[in-house]
């Protein structure tokens, strides 16, 4: 931590190694916007590890998209444990940027979130899951299925039954 | 009115912490947890969660529920979603303290209820054992409807569905205890006056009977309260935990039913019984007087605390 306060151009670098093997250098403060990264830098005692860092389950593409993320929001404060969690997810409402960034094709938006799971970068993992229930959100059940080509595994009394239950909600 | 906000710290389940075991709080660093394929169906629990999360209250229960098998499953037991959803905990947990404020009323129940309903947060000693081993005590929260809603009575075939999910909503977070819809506004008056004697109604076991002749109020004959006692029944959730949210409904001239809170379960138990004076499954059964439909209905109830610690007397 108090090594951070040197200037951008000699931020420490570290290398990260994608799970297709392609080898990223990025600044360390960037590095440290996931928590997965952060506590695995600690681990080497503080000291910027001169040896890659393997993510095993994040390809190149994905992991430079989310480094993209990462950078455009190196600046944002740090997340705090868990007082946040009640102001954050009150609203869909996501940062012009981020919806732009968040547009890519379904396959790209779901690897993003699953990195974002995976290296724990909680606020990128939150605007994942808002654009995702952006997608869900007005939508009825079979156009929720068939935008992300989910089965329908009801019997047909089951989901009656369900929709009964429900029906009272559905105009409120 | 006694109004004092601060008074409502309640304890009594664990919003934050006792999430399921089967969805532990996300643990990034799960590399070999399960290997997710690409699409949301097989997205992690937790994940799926965060993103109903971020929908409108009411879609996960009417829309996502619908979806598919797994999706239904993650609504229903889900801590947030069901919080959320005024519905019971999936599964008993410890309990907690949080504030109670008006974002706790349920407000699609209170639509449903129209005008007619009326919650008072009251603050009434009622002691649980703290972790710490300190004796502390809890408001009880009533949730009044005064008259006919027009919601109520309303041709809405879907709200007067026998299993329709609002009915195991609670009324309040933490639950209402006590939820009375009198629909004779013309011969009920509103009996929540004189509301700086609840407490000691409570405590000493006559609120009920006050209720029952409150003044200036002539009941007609054809509507006798039936002998409540909420004293016994706040010692009774007090000494012995009840473990299925449940609707009572008085029904002024046949007695009293239960109406199943969740799957049919009838869970009245037998000091319950005692309460009420009769045996709510000999005099009616599953399925009868259940609904709304007889607008004769005049009272509710509805208590569902899950988690009052057991070794209270």
């Amino acid at each position: 931590m108090a090594a951070n306060a040197q200037p951008t151009d000699a931020q420490p670098k570290i290398t990260l190694v994608s799970s297709d093997n392609q080898k990223i250098l990025v600044d360390r403060d960037i590095a440290e916007r996931s928590v997965l990264l952060k506590h695995m830098i600690q681990d080497f005692g503080g000291e910027t590890p001169d040896q890659d860092i393997p993510i095993h389950n994040v390809n190149e593409v994905v992991l430079k998209k989310v480094i993209e993320w990462c950078e455009h929001h190196r600046a944002d404060p740090p997340a705090t444990a868990e007082d946040d969690s009640d102001n954050r997810k009150k609203s869909t409402d996501i940062e012009e940027w981020d919806q732009k960034f968040m547009q890519v094709d379904q396959e790209m938006l779901f690897e993003i979130i699953l990195a974002a799971n995976y290296l724990d970068i909680k606020p990128l993992l939150d605007v994942g899951c808002k654009t995702v229930a952006n997608m869900i959100k007005g939508k009825s059940p079979d156009e929720i299925r068939k935008t992300f080509n989910i089965t329908n595994d009801f019997t047909p009394e089951e989901e009656d039954q369900i929709r009964r239950e429900n029906e009272w909600a559905e105009d409120r | 009115m006694d109004t004092d906000r601060s008074f409502f710290r309640v304890v009594l389940t664990d919003t934050n912490h006792a999430m399921p075991p089967a969805s532990p709080p996300s643990t990034a660093a799960q590399p070999g947890a399960e290997t997710p394929s690409k699409d949301p169906p097989h997205f992690p629990t937790e994940i799926l969660e965060e993103i109903f999360d971020n929908l409108p209250p009411l879609e996960p229960l009417c829309k996502v529920q619908l979806v598919c098998v797994r999706w239904k499953e993650i609504v229903n037991t889900s801590w947030k979603l069901r919080v959320k959803l005024f519905l019971p905990p999936p599964e008993l947990c410890t309990q907690t303290k949080f504030l109670l404020s008006d974002r706790h009323v349920n407000p699609w129940v209170s639509r449903i209820f129209g005008s007619s309903l009326k919650i008072f947060k009251h603050l009434t000693f009622a002691p649980y054992i703290e972790d710490d081993g300190g004796l502390e005590g809890y408001p009880i929260i009533f949730a009044h409807a005064i008259g006919s809603s027009p919601a109520l009575i309303s041709t809405n075939a879907s709200l007067h569905h026998p299993n329709a999910s609002w009915r195991r909503m609670h009324i309040t977070v933490p639950p209402a205890l006590d939820l009375c819809v009198y629909d004779d506004i013309h011969k009920q008056q509103d009996v929540s006056a004189g509301d700086n004697d609840y407490d000691d109604a409570l405590v000493h076991d006559s609120y009920f009977q006050k209720r029952a002749h409150p003044p200036g109020v002539v009941r007609p004959a054809s509507y006798p309260l039936p002998p409540i006692k909420t004293g016994f029944l706040m010692g009774d959730f007090c000494a012995t935990r009840i473990d299925h949210s449940m609707i009572v409904k008085i029904d002024g001239v046949g007695g009293t039913s239960v109406l199943p809170a969740a799957n049919g379960v009838w869970a009245l138990s037998k000091r319950q019984k005692e309460v009420f004076g009769v045996n709510p499954m000999s005099q009616s059964g599953p399925g009868s007087n259940v609904g709304l439909d007889s607008q004769r209905c005049f009272g509710w109830l509805n208590w569902s605390l899950r988690d009052v610690p057991g070794q209270v007397h």
